[in-house]
């Protein structure tokens, strides 16, 4: 029917508005050169990001490492190279289980009213649960290990997810289009898929581009305290704290990856209060 | 009042079985005999089959669901295994010190987020007021960890102004006020951008009210209108903040206590999974969640304070 191009135009229109702002072009530019430079990190790193060097310990920036030596001479740039890979790849997977299951949990207890109670009840429990909580609690079962706060991290954020999707779906399911669709005999999963989903999305990712910001701080924050990936892997939030040791020598060996987090996490935050503002203004105050 | 407080009470019950059936799943979804999770792997046989009798772990799930109950509300929560004192004692000894730094972050975050909220509405758009809108979005993508290692560096080292870590003691002592401060600003930072921001937002529409009006007209001083008017209806979206943020704040102090070695719930529940003292972390993840909780009732204590309306709803 005629859904399918106006939401194409819909979306071309917000690209639209996001290119017409030089300063958000800025910030795409940045997420866009973060995530090249992740992928492409064996092409880029001059050296091998764990070749230690004694020698050349907690050097300064120089020409040859451009960022200075880390406590063990190896090269930092190379390792916030093959960090980024890590952190990125962890960050957005953490939202992508959040969101994903917070989505469809959304979607039924908006839908089924009958669910409703009993899987609400439930996500108020999780909600109850600070992630970094949570995090301890499934590294405390399970041992350290990237997998572990991944899901943490994200089983942290879906409540929020749940929750916005409900009171989306909430006020959908009564319009019009919705009780056509069902008048028509329709399916409950049809509908769901093919009239509700479509116009939840928007709202779920704009949360999402937010909550990527705190998802990898999140990341970064258990990797730092050591539950997570374990040496000598390379990852920004381990990074800093293999640089705790040495901070009064070499402050700027904690501050390079730290810049690297603060950069994409604010990049983020203001990509998703742009899109908020442009995709939904209504939610202003809510995410 | 009082009724009001019953009816949050008991709304709080299902949240707390909710800590109950989550940290009795932590000790089941854990590979190996709970038993043996519980006494250590190298405890004696007989110390596993005391654990096994004790939490009754040979009977039904319910059963032993209900045993636990019992043990976790008498206090009995195990045994560190490598203090090797009891996990009760563990968690009032780490307690105290991490409520002291929370209290300490939130005084030092809500006076800083006050100030600047207030003044950035009242001289709106000024340079002040991009200002604290700037720093408020910054502040909220900074690591909580560079944070602190750059005060410890700029006013440790460079300056030597603060003990770089450790513990002085109660507050109230000059001692403990200097080892205190630095971890208390590093966890008071994060909250004050948006908490400078949710002043500014609700004290312009609460300016907007009527009776602000009417309070300028009846020739009330402009500060004295703020503080004693609007600032007053601007509470509640502030101490909602305050509640949402918390569960932040409790991440944040397991950071902080962790830079600046401060024997805390946090610092304690990390050197606890890094040793595998599975009895001490599970202590301190039910001591947290449960604090969790009643932050969040004294929030909704507050909110009866400072919206009479809400208790009669």
């Amino acid at each position: 029917m005629s859904g399918e191009p106006a939401r194409s135009a819909v979306r071309a229109g917000v690209l639209r508005r996001l290119g017409r702002k030089p300063f958000m072009l800025a910030v795409l530019a940045v997420l866009v050169l973060c995530g090249a430079a992740a992928a492409l990190a064996p092409l880029l790193a001059p050296y091998d990001p764990y070749r230690v060097d004694t020698a050349r310990r907690l050097e300064a920036s120089s020409r040859e490492h451009w960022l200075g030596t880390d406590e063990f001479g190896r090269d930092v740039l190379s390792r916030l190279l093959f960090g980024a890979r890590v952190s990125l790849a962890v960050g957005l997977l953490a939202t992508a289980i959040g969101l994903v299951s917070g989505l469809v949990i959304g979607l039924c207890a908006g839908y089924f009213r009958r669910l409703d109670n009993v899987m609400m009840r439930l996500v108020d429990v999780l909600m109850a649960i600070p992630a970094v909580l949570l995090a301890i609690a499934v590294v405390a079962v399970l041992g350290p290990g990237l997998p572990q706060i991944m899901v943490a991290v994200g089983v942290s954020s879906l409540p929020g997810f749940a929750r916005l999707t409900r009171s989306v779906v909430l006020g959908l399911r009564e319009l019009e289009f919705v009780q056509a669709s069902r008048a028509a005999g329709a399916s409950d999963v049809f509908i769901l898929l093919r009239d509700i989903l479509p116009n939840v999305l928007p709202s779920v990712l704009v949360f999402g581009s937010l909550h990527m910001a705190r998802s990898l701080l999140a990341v970064s924050i258990l990797n730092f305290l050591g539950l997570g990936v374990q040496p000598p892997t390379a990852e920004w939030g381990a990074m800093v704290s293999g640089a705790r040791s040495y901070l009064r020598q070499a402050p700027m060996l904690a501050t390079v990856p730290s810049m690297a987090i603060f950069l994409v996490a604010l990049s983020f935050n203001l990509l998703g209060d742009e899109l908020r503002d442009l995709l939904d203004p209504r939610l202003r105050g809510v995410v | 009042m009082g009724a009001y407080i019953v009816r949050r009470l008991l709304a709080m019950i299902p949240v707390v079985l909710g800590v109950m059936v989550f940290s009795f799943a932590m000790l089941h979804l854990s590979p190996g005999d709970p038993a043996i999770t519980l006494a250590g792997a190298d405890a004696p046989p007989e110390a596993v089959e005391a654990i096994r009798t004790q939490l009754g772990l040979d009977r039904p799930l319910q059963v032993q669901f209900l045993t636990y109950v019992g043990q976790v509300m008498s206090g009995n929560l195990g045994q560190s295994l490598v203090s090797r004192k009891t996990v009760g004692q563990e968690i009032v000894r780490v307690f105290g010190p991490t409520l002291q730094l929370v209290v300490a972050a939130l005084t030092f975050a809500v006076t800083a987020a006050l100030m600047l909220g207030v003044a950035s509405a009242v001289w709106r758009g000024t340079l002040l007021d991009r200002l604290t809108t700037v720093a408020g979005v910054l502040g909220l993508s900074l690591p909580i960890f560079w944070v602190g290692l750059m005060l410890i560096w700029w006013l440790s080292f460079q300056w030597s102004l603060f003990p770089i870590s450790g513990w002085g003691g109660p507050i109230w002592t000059l001692k403990g006020l200097h080892y205190t401060a630095l971890p208390a600003l590093t966890l008071g930072a994060t909250l004050i951008g948006p908490l400078a921001r949710m002043t500014r937002a609700t004290l312009l529409e609460v300016l907007q009210q009527e009776y602000i009006r009417t309070a300028r007209a009846k020739g009330l001083g402009e500060w004295r209108v703020i503080y004693l008017h609007a600032l007053r209806n601007a509470a509640l979206p502030i101490v909602t903040v305050i509640g949402l943020q918390f569960g932040y704040l409790l991440g944040g102090a397991v950071v902080t206590e962790t830079i600046f070695g401060w024997p805390g719930m946090g610092r304690t529940a990390v050197l606890g999974i890094l040793s595998r003292d599975f009895p001490l972390v599970q202590g301190i993840v039910i001591a947290m969640a449960l604090s969790f909780v009643v932050v969040n009732l004294l929030v909704d204590v507050l909110y009866g304070v400072f919206d009479p309306r809400i208790r009669y709803a």
